[in-house]
């Protein structure tokens, strides 16, 4: 065993040893060699806190912020002189400005950066700064797009890409429906990057499986009337609706779609930016009870998923908003990657995400991460299993558990129906 | 990408800083153009935003769409935003101080909204990509030089560089062009449009050129910002920016060109720098007070110092 | 601004005249008064809905020309406020959008907050966003007038305010969307299947109530008649002994009210607040105005209205994103056709 373990170093010492130097050179201490890493390690929060997709930014960072808290917990519990800091910046939902933001977090010394949340941001910083430094990006950007866009390996992301969210909704609506062929989906979306990539997705998905389509009908999220959109999009009585919306916005349209006493709830889909419990208050719950969400992996209705809430919720701040899950997940791996690192190297981080994502690996959750960090000190492969889901990031750095839960909201809650695999 | 790493760090925010000051630079540019109209014209073109809009998506939709070289779609983007220049002109012109002003703000508003919408053209809310392929040659081969001298790692100095220098062209152009008969007749007619009237010039025809050259400088800003964020996204071009544009040119003082390089240093300096701002206040409630303090940047210096810092005060007489 | 003609300065001149009265030496031909025009105006509405209906069907025609209504009554209430101020001031007041922010955001905390009923705190914002526009009155606009501040600078400072104003209110309140307790979700049927929420309709009700009221201000008040004696011709009105300092304060009270209404009236239609939905309102405000006739207040909710039927209806034909874009188109086609709005006076260089 204690041939094993001191190969296994050997192995992660040639890897690092040229980024030890360089850490070393930066003026951070690394000691790989014995059971006590002693290092800080900078994870950096790029949000949108203002702008369009302002209502974001606030409980994205929040949920980073927990992350790092319980990694500093976990490294304390597990004898290690980690810690873990979090710096943040305001994207302005613009990708100049989140090129500057991504540059003010890198330069405090983030070597991983959770957010942004749009693919525009994404791309910005990725081709101005992270893809040549090797620094790892989890973005909660959605697009298709950035799967075939050449990352050198460094972007991941914990919300799953539209193309398998598509074929979940997919799944879902056909199983309501009985089949797709000649079926009707009347589709609403945000106008923005995020609702717009993810309804042309479904769009073309669903058209390719024999459906039809009304729509679909965009709007921008600071109009004063949306009693228009809301009436195309209850027209004709369609078989079903399908939403790509955030909180905000949707509660302005609901109330609409209610007004127009034609909508039905039980024939709504959305997708995950909605699939928040329980019901916000600035959603009007008639429009969801009843309704159906997809969302990542397995998080619904697990003991996981419920203490993650109870972590949020306690905490000050904001409260539950799209995708914090994912954002939360996003900075434990960070934490998780450098522990498995042994440095704040960025291109070390960057290797070693594949590696504690799954699917090999002996499985921790959040509640029992100083138990994962001891693992990994202890050269075990981890698997983190996250509050969005399994994790599992494929080729292209995207989440390839395939798997989604499909739920119904009950009552102001979130309740899983079932799962479903999705095959691209 | 050893040396590479080695190299960064005891640069420290040397990095941020490189990148605040080609933005800067882009808005610089940008703001020249208003200057121009609103300096040394006297129009108020508030749809400096719009016309940089249509410079940079006609770049990108040559380039990517149409499989056009960089070098043949550079010039005939920026000709497509001067005759968008033109075609605002020509009604606009025509218009009192505050209508010309709303007029052309809605103009802008136009653009952007159709850049979002009409997915077909301009790849709607996702923008456009692929078009600076000719750019990143560039760069590789400007950054080995950098590398003979040591600074290969500093992989932003080429864009900064190339925003200078064309801001510095773009100085010296202006200023040429001040001095000539044509930057006269503009002159006069800021301080006194009827009696250039009177004189013969044909004062619509002056204010539609101002417009349209205008127009190009925005364009030029454009393509720089394209090439900076490596995509064109519609919410850039929004109002905002031309807000921004004006914070830097009444900071700079009107009637002054390189009041304008002075202004565009100094707001974005305060603008950046204020990320790094420690307050006991959540971040999205700092990220408004960056916002905020572009305001007060604006109310102040009208209020206080109305000639900004390199402006004289006689050229504050403006008419309507 | 070009030079103006100077009337006999008698007050009765003043006291008869509505604000878009054409003066002897411009009524020469061409020329309704305001109240014809304003038939015509209502007159070809009705055509124009007759003609929707007949082309697109009752339901989808009557429901758009309900929303048209809805809309239109807060951008009425906007505008008003603005083609006060620019009346008696000459100022385009580019923070007004945020002043229905500022409106709403203050009806929220009351509402929410403080857990008031939503008529106190409505009339809490209204009173509210008055004192927030007589404050900025007497702090930055007056001085500024006093230091012979030219129309740029004002400009600018009215744009700097709108960016101080947005994100001060992002500093208190968050970016978090926040509702009012109003019903948002109850709807009422009526004239064959045209269908509006209980709070919408309350909402037209109340803003039609508002407007009416500030018609008769305008029209019949001492005050209104000093408002537009102002906006005729400032040193005339002060020669006739008018107050100007006090009658400006005054309309900035009457704007800001407006505007504090108008706010908390979005937010009550629509449902869900955040600190951005001032500003996209702005250009939708300087488009009613400009179309009513910049200047003229009757013009003003003649255009709000106008602006608000004219956006919904599009949707029969567009798709509705681009509706906002409808707005701008309409306000450049007003400023190239007849710049002086529909109900504004034959064009003055």
């Amino acid at each position: 065993m204690l041939g094993s373990k001191l190969s296994g170093f050997r192995a992660l010492a040639a890897a690092l040893l040229p980024a030890a130097m360089i850490v070393a050179a930066c003026g951070g201490t690394t000691n790989s060699s014995g059971s006590s890493l002693n290092f800080t390690m900078t994870i950096g929060d790029v949000e949108p806190f203002t702008g369009d997709l302002g209502a974001l930014g606030a409980p994205s960072d929040k949920a980073v912020k927990l992350a790092v808290d319980q990694l500093n917990k976990a490294s304390k519990d597990a004898g290690l002189s980690v810690t873990f800091k979090l710096v943040s910046a305001d994207t302005q939902t613009d990708p100049q400005a989140a090129l500057s933001a991504a540059r003010k977090v890198v330069d405090e010394g983030a070597t991983c950066l959770t957010g942004p949340a749009t693919t525009p941001e994404s791309l910005a910083i990725l081709n101005g700064l992270t893809k040549a430094r090797k620094i790892t990006m989890l973005p909660s950007a959605t697009s298709a797009k950035l799967r075939k866009t050449d990352d050198g390996g460094t972007i991941f992301r914990t919300a799953p890409p539209d193309n398998l969210q598509a074929l979940a909704l997919i799944d879902a609506v056909t199983k309501q429906l009985g089949s797709a062929s000649g079926k009707t989906v009347s589709i609403g979306y945000q106008n923005s990057p995020y609702g717009e990539g993810l309804a042309n997705t479904f769009k073309d998905a669903w058209e390719k499986a024999g459906g039809k389509i009304q729509g679909p009908v965009g709007y921008d999220p600071n109009l004063s009337n949306y009693n228009a959109e809301a009436g195309k999009i209850v027209a004709n009585n369609p078989d079903a609706y399908v939403f790509a919306d955030f909180p905000d916005t949707f509660g302005k349209v609901a109330a609409a779609l209610l007004r127009t006493g034609k909508f039905d709830a039980n024939k709504l889909f959305v997708s995950d930016a909605l699939a928040v419990s329980p019901i916000p208050s600035s959603i009007p719950a008639a429009a969801l009870n009843g309704a159906h969400a997809t969302n990542a992996g397995s998080p619904i209705g697990t003991a996981v998923a419920a203490d993650f809430d109870k972590l949020y919720t306690g905490a000050p701040g904001p409260g539950r908003y799209a995708l914090d899950d994912n954002m939360f997940d996003a900075g434990i791996l960070c934490g998780l990657a450098a522990i498995a690192a042994g440095s704040n190297d960025p291109a070390a981080i960057n290797g070693q995400m594949r590696k504690i994502s799954g699917p090999n690996g002996k499985e921790f959750t959040f509640t029992k991460l100083a138990d994962a960090v001891k693992a990994l000190r202890a050269g075990t492969q981890i698997h983190y299993m996250g509050v969005s889901g399994a994790i599992n990031f494929d080729a292209s750095g995207d989440t390839s558990t395939g798997t989604f839960d499909i739920s119904t909201w009950k009552n102001g809650q979130l309740v899983l129906d079932r799962k479903v695999d999705t095959k691209p | 990408m050893i040396p590479h790493l080695i190299s960064i760090a005891p640069f420290g925010h040397l990095d941020f800083w490189l990148g605040v000051g080609i933005v800067a630079g882009i808005y610089a540019i940008f703001t020249l153009g208003l200057q121009l109209n609103v300096g040394f014209t006297g129009i108020v073109n508030l749809g400096q935003a719009g016309f940089m809009a249509i410079g940079a998506y006609a770049m990108a939709i040559l380039i990517v769409n149409y499989g056009w070289s960089p070098w043949l779609a550079l010039p005939v983007a920026t000709l497509v935003a001067m005759l968008a220049g033109v075609i605002v002109g020509m009604p606009a012109v025509r218009l009192r101080g505050d209508y010309l002003a709303i007029a052309t703000i809605a103009a802008a508003e136009i653009v952007q909204s159709t850049a979002q919408n009409a997915i077909n053209l301009t790849g709607g809310n996702n923008g456009l990509l692929g078009f600076d392929a000719a750019w990143q040659t560039i760069q590789i081969w400007a950054l080995g030089l950098l590398a003979t001298i040591g600074l290969g790692q500093m992989d932003q100095i080429p864009l900064f560089a190339l925003t200078w220098i064309t801001f510095g062209a773009l100085l010296v152009i202006l200023f040429t062009l001040q001095h000539t008969p044509w930057g006269r007749v503009l002159r006069a007619i800021r301080e006194n449009e009827d009696a250039a009237e009177a004189l013969g010039k044909n004062a619509y025809a002056y204010k539609i050129q101002s417009l349209a050259l205008a127009a190009a400088i925005g364009a030029i800003a454009g393509y720089l910002l394209a090439l900076n964020i490596t995509l064109i996204y519609p919410g850039t071009y929004s109002a905002d920016f031309t807000f921004i544009g004006f914070a830097i040119l009444v900071l700079g003082g009107l009637g002054s060109y390189s009041g304008v390089a002075l202004g565009s240093i100094l707001l974005w300096f305060v603008l950046e720098g204020a990320r790094f701002i420690d307050l006991p206040l959540s971040a999205d409630k700092v990220a408004a007070l960056r916002l905020l303090i572009v305001g007060l940047v604006l109310i102040f210096i009208m209020a206080l110092r109305p000639q900004g810092i390199l402006g004289k005060r006689e050229e504050m007489v403006l008419r309507g | 601004m070009g030079g103006r003609r100077v009337r006999p300065p008698f007050l009765y001149m003043l006291t008869s005249a509505t604000a878009a009265q054409a003066s002897p030496s411009e009524s020469s031909g061409v020329g309704l008064s305001t109240a014809a025009r304003g038939l015509v105006l209502v007159g070809a509405t009705v055509i124009v809905v007759v003609v929707l209906i007949a082309t697109k069907g009752y339901q989808p025609a009557a429901q758009a020309t309900a929303n048209g209504l809805v809309s239109g009554t807060y951008f009425a209430l906007g505008a008003v406020g603005l083609a006060l101020v620019f009346g008696v001031l000459r100022l385009v007041n580019f923070a007004h959008g945020d002043f229905l922010t500022f409106g709403a955001y203050s009806a929220l905390l009351a509402n929410a907050f403080f857990n008031l009923p939503i008529i106190v705190a409505t009339a809490i914002a209204v009173a509210a966003t008055a004192v927030l526009a007589a404050v900025l009155e007497l702090a930055v606009w007056r001085p500024m007038r006093a230091r012979r501040a030219g129309g740029l600078q004002l400009l600018l400072i009215a744009i700097g305010l709108a960016f101080v104003i947005r994100n001060g209110i992002q500093i208190a309140a968050g970016t978090e969307p926040r509702t009012l307790h109003v019903d948002i979700t109850s709807a009422v049927s009526f004239l064959g299947g045209i269908r509006l929420g209980t709070t919408e309709l309350a909402v037209v009700v109340i803003g039609l109530v508002a407007l009416v009221l500030v018609a008769i201000l305008l029209s019949i008040s001492r005050l209104g008649k000093e408002m537009r004696a102002l906006a005729d011709n400032v040193s005339l009105a002060e020669v006739a002994g008018i107050d100007t300092g006090r009658v400006i304060i005054a309309t900035w009270l009457v704007a800001g009210a407006l505007a504090g209404l108008a706010g908390v009236l979005v937010a009550a239609a629509v449902g869900v607040l955040t600190p951005q939905f001032g500003f996209q309102l702005l250009l939708s405000l300087f488009a009613a105005t400009i179309l009513g006739g910049i200047g003229n207040a009757y013009g003003a909710l003649a255009g709000g209205l106008l602006l608000g039927l004219a956006q919904e209806w599009s949707t029969l034909f567009i798709d509705p994103r681009w509706k906002l874009a409808v707005g701008f188109a309409i306000l450049i086609l007003t400023l190239l056709i007849r710049p002086n709005g529909l109900l504004g006076r034959p064009a003055l260089k």
